[in-house]
C-alpha cells in the first residue's frame, strides 16, 4: 500500500461526524475517515510520520 | 506351574457362581466385575460390545441410541463454528480473480505480500485440479502465487509472503487460555509448491510486547501436502478483545531476505518478536525461479490440540462474513439530497449488509454514474466518497456530482463498482 498524493477535507454536511481525507493509494483516490481503526488512515499516519505533508482543502 | 481344572468358581458364602468356564476357554463372569485396570493386549479381533448400543473395534466407536455423553472433544466446545479462519477455502473474491498488486487484491481477507521484487509476483484464486487431495476433501479454490522474473536475484530486502489477520476479538473469545502452555490452538492447512524446499511460516501477535512463534515446512515439489501445528499458549502473549489486529498468520512463506531472517531462530517456540530474526535463514530456490508457484487452500485454526476435518462453509455465509472488511457493489441504487446552495455533493446513504469493522474508505471507481433528480440526469464525477456517519447497516457518503444542483433537493442514483474497505 503506497500513498501517492493526499489532501486534507472540509466538512461539508451538517449531520458529518467523521472527517475525511482524500488519498491516493497505489493509483486509486480513496476517501479515508479520520479513523484509528481503518487501515488506511494508519497508513496515512506513517506517512506523514515520515515527512510528507497532505494538499490542503479547497 | 500347575492347572486348576474346575468348571465354575463361587464364593464361599454366595449364592450362584462367579465364573463359569468353557472348554474353549473362554469365560463368562457373573454380576459385577471390579477391577483396577484392564489392560487388554491380544486377542480381541472383532469388537467389545456394551448392550446393543455401543461397539468399540480397531476402527473406532459406534454408538447408537442416546449417543455418547462427554465434556468435550480435544478439549475445546463440540458443536459450533470451529474454524476461526474467514474465507479458508477461498470461495470469496469480491475484488478480483487476479492481480499483480500487492494486499488485499484477490481473495477476501487474504494479504498477499511482496516487497523488494524485480517483478511483483501474481496473486490469483485459481481452481483445485479435480482428483487431488484438496478436491477430494471438497475443496475447489486455492490461492495461488507465482513468482515474478527477479533478475538481481535474492535480495535481503526481498520477500514474498501471504498472510492472513485474525481481528483481535474473534481470538479472544475463542476459548483459546492464549497464556497458558497447556491451553493450544491448532492450525492445518493444504499447500504445493512447485520448488521442493524447507519453508517457514509463522503466526505473530499484535497487542503488548510482540510475540512471535515459527515453524517449518519441506515440500515436495508439486505435491499437495497436508499441514498440521499445534501452538501451545505463552504467558507473554496479549490479545485485546477489540477489532484491532490481534495476530498476523503468515501461512507459509515462499521466500524471506535476509533482512527478515536469522540462522539462529528457534523452530516450534514462542520468542519476542524482532524484525530480523523472523524465520531462519532462506533457501533462495523458490525466489529464483521464475514462474515458481505456490498454491494454499483449507485454512482453519481452532481452538484445541486436535486438528479436525475442515470445517466448510457455504459461500453465502463466507461472503457475509468477509463483508464485515470489505464491500463491493457492482451496482447500488441509493438515494439522498443536496445540503448547500448550487451544491455539488450529493450525500447519498448506502445500506451495507453487515456492520463494518471500522469506518471504512470509500471510492467509486467508475464515473460514469448516473443520478436522477427531477428528470433529469447527472453523473457522479467524484472516485473518493467522505464518508458522514456509519450507523450499524447504513452508511452516508458525499460524493461530488457534475452538475450544481439546488440546496435540499432529494435524489435518487446508481452508483457503479463502490468499494467500501475496512479491512485490517
Amino acid at each position: 500500500m503506497k500513498i501517492t498524493s493526499a489532501k486534507l477535507k472540509n466538512s461539508e454536511f451538517q449531520d458529518t461526524v467523521i472527517e475525511s481525507l482524500i488519498i491516493e493509494i497505489d493509483g486509486v483516490k480513496w476517501g479515508v475517515p479520520k479513523d484509528p481503526d481503518n487501515q488506511m488512515y494508519q497508513t496515512y499516519l506513517d506517512w506523514v510520520a515520515e515527512g510528507n505533508t497532505p494538499d490542503p482543502a479547497d | 506351574m500347575s492347572t486348576l481344572k474346575v468348571n465354575k468358581i463361587r464364593d464361599t458364602s454366595g449364592s450362584a457362581d462367579a465364573i463359569t468356564l468353557d472348554p474353549s476357554g473362554g469365560a463368562v463372569l457373573a454380576g459385577v466385575t471390579t477391577m483396577t485396570t484392564a489392560r487388554i493386549t491380544t486377542g480381541i479381533t472383532t469388537s467389545i460390545q456394551v448392550g446393543g448400543g455401543v461397539t468399540i473395534s480397531e476402527s473406532g466407536i459406534e454408538a447408537s441410541g442416546i449417543g455418547i455423553t462427554c465434556a468435550n472433544i480435544n478439549g475445546t466446545k463440540i458443536g459450533g463454528r470451529r474454524n476461526l479462519v474467514i474465507n479458508g477455502a477461498f470461495l470469496v473474491a469480491q475484488r478480483g480473480t487476479s492481480s499483480t498488486e500487492v494486499g488485499y487484491k484477490t481473495v477476501d481477507r487474504f494479504n498477499p505480500y511482496s516487497s523488494g521484487t524485480d517483478e511483483a509476483p501474481t496473486q490469483a484464486q485459481v481452481d483445485v485440479s479435480s482428483g487431488t487431495d484438496p478436491y477430494n476433501e471438497g475443496f475447489r479454490k486455492a490461492l495461488k502465487i507465482t513468482n515474478g522474473n527477479q533478475t538481481s536475484g535474492a535480495q535481503a530486502a526481498s520477500r514474498v509472503l501471504p498472510q492472513y489477520k485474525f481481528e483481535a476479538q474473534d481470538l479472544a473469545n475463542s476459548g483459546w487460555n492464549y497464556t497458558d502452555p497447556n491451553s493450544f490452538i491448532t492450525i492445518s492447512f493444504w499447500v504445493k509448491s512447485s520448488i521442493a524446499q524447507t519453508y517457514y511460516g509463522y503466526v505473530r501477535t499484535q497487542d503488548g510486547t510482540g510475540r512471535i512463534y515459527t515453524y517449518s515446512v519441506s515440500l515436495s515439489a508439486d505435491t499437495w501436502t497436508k499441514v498440521v501445528k499445534t501452538i501451545p499458549g505463552n504467558s507473554g502473549i496479549t490479545i485485546n478483545n477489540d477489532n484491532g489486529e490481534g495476530i498476523q498468520w503468515n501461512v507459509l512463506i515462499p521466500f524471506a531476505g535476509t533482512n527478515y531472517t536469522d540462522s539462529g531462530v528457534s523452530l516450534n517456540t514462542w520468542r519476542t518478536y524482532v524484525s530480523g530474526t523472523r524465520t531462519p535463514d532462506y533457501t533462495t530456490t523458490w525466489y529464483t525461479t521464475n514462474d515458481a508457484t505456490f498454491e494454499l487452500t483449507g485454512l482453519q485454526a481452532e481452538v484445541g490440540s486436535q486438528a479436525t476435518p475442515f470445517e466448510h462453509r457455504s459461500f453465502a455465509e463466507e461472503r457475509l462474513l468477509c463483508q464485515r472488511y470489505y464491500i463491493k457493489y457492482v451496482q447500488q441504487g441509493c438515494s439522498g439530497y443536496i445540503e448547500s446552495n448550487a451544491g455539488t455533493t450529493a450525500q447519498l446513504t448506502h445500506t451495507i449488509p453487515v456492520p463494518m469493522r471500522a469506518n471504512p474508505s470509500t471510492v467509486c471507481t467508475t464515473a460514469a454514474s448516473i443520478g436522477v433528480e427531477r428528470g433529469g440526469l447527472y453523473g457522479i464525477n467524484s472516485t473518493s466518497g467522505a464518508l458522514g456517519w456509519m450507523y450499524e447497516n447504513d452508511l452516508s457518503i458525499g460524493w461530488a456530482m457534475d452538475t450544481a444542483k439546488t440546496r435540499w433537493h432529494t435524489t435518487w442514483c446508481r452508483v457503479q463498482n463502490l468499494e467500501l474497505d475496512a479491512e485490517l
